[in-house]
């Protein structure tokens, strides 16, 4: 059984970060398994219109006002046409929104639901409860989450923060996690001497990734150990302290600021060290401790949001959110690497079994299935859970859903589905399913090749 | 039927070029050949080409009969000749089906009621006058005529008269449908052609050397709410791609169908379907 899946966010290439890659790669291992697979974006700058990628994954960049950090304006009603065209011209099976912030997403959802479609909604970041912004979210999350049939998270901590954030059942909900490429992450070929320790930081410079505990934390590192170097990568509004912090206490010669780094260099910048420090104080996921590791380097991190599940323990130290704490952290994990008691450049073969992409996409896969097994909720069971959603907040979406019936009602009648073009797929890979339990590693040539007998063999 | 020389060469010779553009040169080459022929074999060449001419005439109409009857609904393709090839997309309505009468009598009625209006006004004018100057067309006595009548003419002036005349000959010139074609010379080029919204105005014509033309593609964007499949060429050292088709935007087996035709057209060692 092959679907036809729309992946619907705002934020994907040429835009780099964890979300956009995350979409890329399960896109493009879902149709390695036979699917058809469509995103749906908004336009960056001019590139507007239907474009494919590698793999034959179609790119709708649909022109629409981007308000802010690359956020489509949140109108409730006016994606609904251009989704309606998109999900009959490609058949699509289900909607997959990715993202909690994206408005695209929120509406894809909600539309796909009124057209009677399949719905998923995978998470990719963890929010508060209490600030202004955090409670809108949330009751935004509740209208659409309420009537979504699946949704999926990328760690435990996520799984429970939507839970609670949207009041879900939590039977609804799966932990999928994150994967990385891993053959893009080797370790170095001959690792950096342990008789200068360099420690890797690499993250957008913004408040919540643990920014001010890193400018309190680095200069009592460096007083404290000598030969200790630091390599900064990532740019953002608190690259500026950081500076001044360099200039304060005249780190200039150990302390080494790069700027922004594209996703193919953060490999390159990496194998320079040997501990990769990670101070955020949120974090659903947290690939970059992943590539960091996979990269054979020693993790202290800071325990918070997902992070603790995301690498065994004999890869990291844990510390608290605080800079004492994590000033003795890294001092153990000096004191580790110039002991040679860890030996992180065989991290990179445990990583490779633990995560990969097509893993993600057979357990994404299994969701699907799951979902399309499931019927689909009539008009007036819609209403009544929309209705739960709250006192006013309830009405309110009550009234959406029922102009979001009408105006289907009314797309119907002006731009009849008979008038609408069925686009040609792009040839799909004839797979067979293997019954057997997965097997992790298909950056394995091996694996590539039995695949492709696979393929003869049905032939 | 006796036949004579002179009709038989000018009955081929006229007969080709108004159904084909390609064919212009061979059909003065046989006219040649026929006047700079001995009379000893007049005769017999002029039997044979007779039956050539009839025999083209034949095949003219069974093509022409073949190009009436549209491929899709909504397509019309006419082949001239073997290496010329005419896709025409339209919204014309059928000679006298129920849209195009409607049109028709809508027209009128607004050109009857602007000319009504201009000879009401002649005639309001002139009863000004003296009656022996009155020449006015419509010569309404002033007992019959209806009172609101006479107060309307009175308070129109000449300017919104002359205004509402040009509006409505606009109106009346308004073709009412959209025609746009794509014509396929091979070895020579393509020529788009876009209707023009006014019988007045000259239809918008693009000739594309084959020489300039990198690839021709179909495509989908987004238009206004939609996504529409559109058929482009991309031409050499422009920076735009010339949409065919740009007002109607065909649905896709038209387009697949054209772009199959303007392929094996354009690349010469690819023979014509």
């Amino acid at each position: 059984m092959s679907y036809n899946i729309a992946m619907v966010s705002d934020f994907f290439f040429p835009q780099p970060g964890g979300v956009e890659s995350h979409i890329y790669q399960v896109s493009s291992k879902l149709v390695d398994r036979g699917h058809k697979v469509v995103i749906i974006t908004h336009s960056y700058g001019d590139r507007t219109g239907v474009r494919y990628l590698a793999n034959g994954i179609k790119v709708y960049y649909v022109p629409f006002w981007v308000v802010y950090r690359e956020s489509a304006l949140p109108t409730v009603f006016s994606f609904f046409p251009i989704l309606r065209q998109i999900v009959l011209r490609e058949r699509i099976d289900i909607v997959h929104g990715h993202g909690s912030l994206s408005a695209f997403c929120q509406e894809g959802l909600l539309h796909a639901k009124t057209m009677g479609l399949k719905t998923c909604f995978t998470d990719h970041s963890l929010f508060g409860f209490a600030d202004a912004a955090s409670i809108l979210t949330n009751k935004l999350l509740k209208f659409t989450l309420s009537d979504v049939d699946h949704v999926i998270c990328v760690s435990h901590t996520c799984k429970e923060n939507t839970v609670l954030r949207a009041a879900l059942d939590p039977f609804t909900v799966s932990a999928i996690p994150n994967a990385l490429v891993s053959k893009d992450f080797r370790p170095a070929d001959s690792p950096p001497p342990p008789s200068t320790i360099t420690i890797v930081v690499i993250s957008r410079l913004f408040p919540n990734k643990g920014c001010d505990l890193l400018v309190a934390t680095i200069p009592r590192i460096c007083a404290q150990h000598e030969n200790v170097r630091f390599i900064i990568g990532g740019s953002g509004p608190k690259a500026i302290d950081l500076e001044q912090m360099i200039e304060k206490n005249v780190l200039q010669d150990r302390v080494e600021m790069l700027g922004p780094i594209r996703h193919e260099d953060v490999r390159n910048v990496m194998i320079r060290g040997q501990i990769y420090l990670h101070a955020s104080l949120t974090e659903a996921f947290g690939t970059v401790i992943v590539e960091a590791a996979s990269c054979g380097l020693y993790v202290v991190c800071t325990q918070v949001g997902g992070i603790p599940e995301v690498l065994p323990s004999e890869m990291t130290i844990f510390a608290k959110p605080e800079e004492d704490d994590l000033v003795t952290a890294t001092s153990r994990a000096i004191h580790a690497i110039k002991s040679g008691t860890v030996r992180p450049e065989m991290f990179h073969d445990q990583i490779r079994q633990m995560y990969s992409w097509t893993d993600v996409a057979e357990r994404t896969e299994k969701v699907y299935d799951g979902i399309m097994r499931l019927r689909s909720s009539r008009l007036i069971d819609r209403l009544k859970r929309y209705y739960g959603c709250g006192v006013w907040a309830g009405k309110l979406f009550v009234l959406c859903a029922v102009i979001d019936y009408l105006l289907m009602m009314f797309l119907e009648f002006w731009w009849p589905r008979r008038n609408i073009d069925v686009a040609r797929d792009w040839p799909r890979k004839r797979v067979i399913r293997k019954e057997s339990p997965s097997q992790t590693d298909a950056e394995d040539p091996e694996e590539r090749n039995g695949w492709v007998s696979d393929m003869q063999d049905q032939e | 039927m006796g036949f004579s020389p002179n009709t038989t060469v000018s009955c081929v010779a006229a007969s080709i070029p108004t159904f084909c553009f390609g064919l212009n040169f061979s059909a003065t080459n046989i006219q040649q050949q026929l006047c700079f022929t001995r009379a000893g074999k007049t005769c017999g060449r002029l039997l044979e080409a007779t039956q050539k001419g009839r025999k083209l005439n034949f095949w003219m109409e069974q093509e022409k009969e073949a190009a009436q009857k549209p491929v899709l609904p909504g397509l019309r393709v006419r082949n001239p000749t073997p290496s010329t090839i005419e896709y025409t997309v339209t919204t014309r309505p059928e000679k006298w089906s129920r849209r195009f009468t409607t049109t028709l009598v809508l027209k009128a009625i607004v050109l009857g009621i602007i000319l009504f209006f201009i000879l009401l006004k002649q005639d309001y004018c002139d009863n000004g006058l003296q009656d022996g100057l009155r020449n006015s067309v419509l010569n309404l006595k002033p007992d019959i005529r209806p009172r609101h009548l006479d107060l309307l003419r009175g308070k129109v002036h000449w300017y919104y008269l002359a205004l509402l005349g040009f509006s409505g000959i606009w109106i009346a010139s308004l073709r009412g449908y959209t025609e746009e074609s794509l014509l396929v010379l091979r070895g020579l080029g393509v020529q788009v052609t876009t209707s023009s919204s006014s019988y007045f105005v000259k239809a918008n014509t693009r000739f594309i050397p084959t020489s300039t033309i990198q690839d021709i593609f179909i495509h989908e964007g987004f238009v206004g709410f939609e996504v529409r499949f559109y058929l482009a060429i991309v031409i050499r050292d422009e920076s735009e791609v010339v949409v065919v088709f740009p007002k109607l935007l065909p649905r896709r087996e038209i387009l697949e169908n054209v772009w199959r035709g303007s392929r094996s057209l354009y690349e010469p060692e690819v023979k014509a379907q």
